[in-house]
């Protein structure tokens, strides 16, 4: 039962049952065995974010074409910005950070407060230009031999 | 010596609308000996899924559609068709300025977790959430976790690998 403190003008609930009641002590693994298992599981992983890519980067295409031609307007940008939101949660956590950034990039290109005809399209395409060379190379970072270029033309493709 | 805990007894429910990250969110969890794990695509299953079997634990992204992240968590508070108002909510989330962290805490969220997301940052979450119970607090225009006490959260670009 939750134990209630009646204040002036509000309660102070203490909930009894706690996650510390759930988990035990003892029987617990290491987080290095935790992350000994993870990384057995993450090349599979990986291959099935990858051959997801094409999709994401067909649906950026064709909104963003569509807006070129001036037939879309906010739900082709609402979908820009889905795709760019869903690469920027994913990127870095399947090893991809560079893909992350390329999609934080797309997002600041569409966030809603842009009004769609203001929308910087060739700097978005430039983004999608991007993340096709990045999917096709396979680079995961700033480490990689290849990835200079898309750094730069990454920190140019920014709105004046 | 750090204490191991022993996850397997938890029931965890995560929403996430990207398949992806359903995939990763179960991996990570299974890693933790977490086999009660259970993934929804919307708020709406997510609901139905508390109803048939309360969870110990929700995360949840922000972003999600047709219901956003924030709503499900004000419902969810709100102890909406009989859910377990006190459920201690994870948010884990790409949206990650400081109004979004904000946005969260005022709708209730226990704590966030910004994407991307990892076995390391994912446990270090869950075991600050264990260790750190939170009262909650009632008045007219706030249900949730005791706000005095700040959410661990918000680390900003925390990038744990």
């Amino acid at each position: 039962m939750t134990k209630i403190v009646k204040m002036e003008g509000y309660e102070i609930h203490h909930p009894k049952a706690t996650l510390k009641n759930k988990v035990g002590s003892s029987g617990g693994i290491s987080l290095k065995e935790m992350e000994k298992r993870m990384a057995k599981k993450m090349a599979g992983l990986t291959e099935e974010f990858l051959a997801s890519i094409p999709a994401v980067i067909e649906r950026i295409e064709t909104a963003l074409s569509n807006l070129e031609a001036g037939n879309g307007g906010e739900p082709e940008q609402t979908i820009i910005f889905r795709q760019g939101h869903d690469l920027k949660g994913m990127g870095g956590s399947f090893g991809y950070p560079i893909m992350g950034t390329i999609g934080e990039g797309i997002c600041e290109l569409t966030t809603s407060d842009f009004k769609s005809s203001a929308l910087t399209l060739p700097l978005i395409r430039i983004h999608l230009d991007l993340l096709t060379y990045v999917a096709a190379k396979r680079i995961k970072d700033d480490k990689d031999p290849n990835a200079e270029p898309i750094i730069i033309a990454l920190a140019n493709a920014k709105p004046k | 010596m750090s204490i191991h805990y022993n996850f397997r007894n938890l029931n965890i429910i995560f929403v996430d609308d990207n398949k992806n990250m359903h995939l990763l969110i179960k991996s990570i969890l299974l890693a933790m000996n977490i086999v009660s794990s259970r993934g929804c695509y919307d708020a709406k299953r997510c609901f139905a899924e508390m109803l048939e079997d309360p969870p110990d634990v929700v995360i949840t992204d922000l972003s999600l559609n047709p219901e956003n992240g924030l709503d499900l968590i004000k419902r969810i508070r709100a102890g909406e068709k009989g859910v377990d108002r006190y459920t201690p909510i994870l948010v884990l989330s790409g949206q990650t300025k400081l109004a979004n962290v904000m946005e969260a805490r005022d709708a209730g969220a226990t704590e966030f977790l910004s994407k991307p997301v990892s076995v390391g940052s994912l446990h270090d979450r869950l075991v600050w959430m264990i260790e750190n119970p939170r009262a909650f607090i009632k008045a007219s225009e706030y249900i949730g976790p005791d706000r005095r006490r700040a959410m661990r959260g918000y680390e900003g670009m925390e990038r744990r690998q």
